[in-house]
């Protein structure tokens, strides 16, 4: 807002929300995090769901049910890259895997680390 | 087969007495298929998390496994004996499993673990010993008989205990020092550490073992390579720890921290994709503990696995 150019309240949310904007249609993370402060459910595009769903927080969120629903339409060499990239799972323990075994080595591992890392709360 | 027993050991805390543990108990059982036993002292259980996961943890607890469980042996004033207190499985290297899936066994590892619960059987255990007539020095003198003989039935069933201890000189802390014959000492190659490595170390020699300097292993570890850690670890080797045997030295990497995070209790990997980058290391460190032994006892152990 240099040279002493003045805006109106209007004017300015417009400019902050189109840069928010912006950044939500570049950048899926950021979009889901957004998307997620609201409480909503953010959906993506096939090619990014990989990249972006992170197992243990949907474990976290979601339970086991919802890690198995969100991975459910990926393949076999997707889900041995998700495991391994989460370090939920060796090459050793992936290979000769059948989809369904992955998709249940996921869901519960995930559901294992979540257990085992969240501290306790009170109630 | 008589095992031989190092405590891993340094006053200082932080300075890989675990990870070196871990590294120390796969690099011996892979490399020289050595029957590995690693006692956890450390109420922090932090070699125990890395073999068995947080979870695994909870679990061989629920069965009444591990370190507090032989504290409470002692309390109750009964006979020492640590095997219903071992887990027998801590191994995570494939090629480990395989074999003993094939009937060929060489090389495993085990775990007498340590869980938070130790840190209030310890508790408890010193402020009922000093509520009577005991001082530190009389429950320690007690726990070492108690260690020692709750040690002495294992030491034909393994050919190396490595004790990892807790960064304190509790008296069951002292009790392990006091058992062991070897001393493997982690510093990180910085002015803080070695200073305190010395001090442990001397402490350790006036109070605990005067032979202390003939028998340790110093393993400089989370080593960067720049100038300054350079002439740190000359420091170590030529002045503050003269006369000790020289270890190795690991690489501060992510490879070890990937290395110390298992996937999950059934979860194996093989050496060198658990090790990564660190899997000379880790063969050199278990190479230089096996020519460390050497010279110490005469006996050879012959490498299996490279
Ligand atoms: N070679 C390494 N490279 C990178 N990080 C390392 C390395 N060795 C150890 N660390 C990290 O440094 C920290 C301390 O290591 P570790 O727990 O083994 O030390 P310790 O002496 O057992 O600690 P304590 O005194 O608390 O028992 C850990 O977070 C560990 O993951
Ligand atoms: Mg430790």
């Amino acid at each position: 807002m240099g040279d002493g150019e003045t805006l109106g309240a209007g004017e300015y949310l417009d400019r902050l929300f189109e840069v928010i904007r912006e950044e939500a249609l570049g950048n899926p993370e950021f979009a889901a995090r957004l998307v997620r402060a609201t409480g909503g459910q953010v959906t993506f595009p096939e090619r990014d769901r990989e990249v972006l769903l992170n197992p243990v927080d949907i474990a976290a969120r979601e339970g086991a049910e919802g890690v198995y629903d969100q991975f459910a339409s990926m393949d076999v060499s997707t889900l041995r890259r998700v495991l391994k990239a989460h370090n939920l799972a060796t090459p050793v323990d992936v290979r000769g895997k059948k989809k369904e075994d992955l998709l249940g080595m996921l869901s519960r591992r995930a559901m294992e680390r979540v257990a085992a890392r969240s501290s306790l709360k009170p109630d | 087969m008589s095992a031989n027993i190092a405590a891993i050991a340094n006053l200082k805390g932080g300075v890989g007495k675990s990870t070196t543990t871990v590294m120390l108990a796969d690099g011996l059982a892979y490399c020289y298929g050595l029957d590995v036993l690693v006692i956890d002292l450390d109420s922090q259980a932090n070699s125990s998390q890395v073999l068995l996961t947080e979870l695994g943890l909870d679990q061989v607890a629920d069965q009444d496994k591990g370190a507090h469980e032989l504290l409470g042996q002692f309390v109750r004033g009964e006979p020492p004996i640590a095997g219903p207190f071992i887990v027998p499985n801590a191994v995570s290297l494939e090629e480990l499993r395989k074999a003993e899936e094939e009937d060929d066994r060489k090389g495993w590892v085990s775990i007498l673990p340590s869980h938070p619960k130790l840190r209030m059987a310890e508790m408890s255990l010193e402020e009922d010993w000093y509520s009577t007539t005991g001082t530190p020095s009389t429950l320690t003198a007690a726990l070492t008989e108690h260690f020692r003989g709750a040690v002495e039935p294992l030491l034909s069933l393994y050919d190396v205990i490595l004790i990892d201890c807790p960064p304190h000189l509790s008296p069951l802390a002292r009790a392990a020092l006091a058992t062991a014959e070897t001393f493997v000492l982690p510093t990180l190659a910085d002015p803080i550490s070695i200073w305190g490595s010395k001090q442990f170390s001397d402490w350790v020699t006036e109070h605990v073992r005067s032979d202390l300097a003939d028998n340790s292993f110093v393993v400089v570890t989370r080593f960067r390579n720049t100038s300054l850690a350079r002439q740190i670890r000359a420091d170590i080797q030529d002045v503050y720890l003269k006369d000790r045997y020289f270890g190795a030295v690991i690489p501060d990497s992510i490879s070890v921290l990937k290395a110390m995070d298992r996937p999950s209790l059934d979860s194996y990997n093989t050496f060198r994709g658990k090790y990564g980058s660190v899997t000379a290391d880790v063969r050199r460190l278990a190479q230089r503990y096996a020519d460390f032994m050497y010279q110490r006892t005469g006996v050879a152990w012959e490498m299996v696995r490279r």
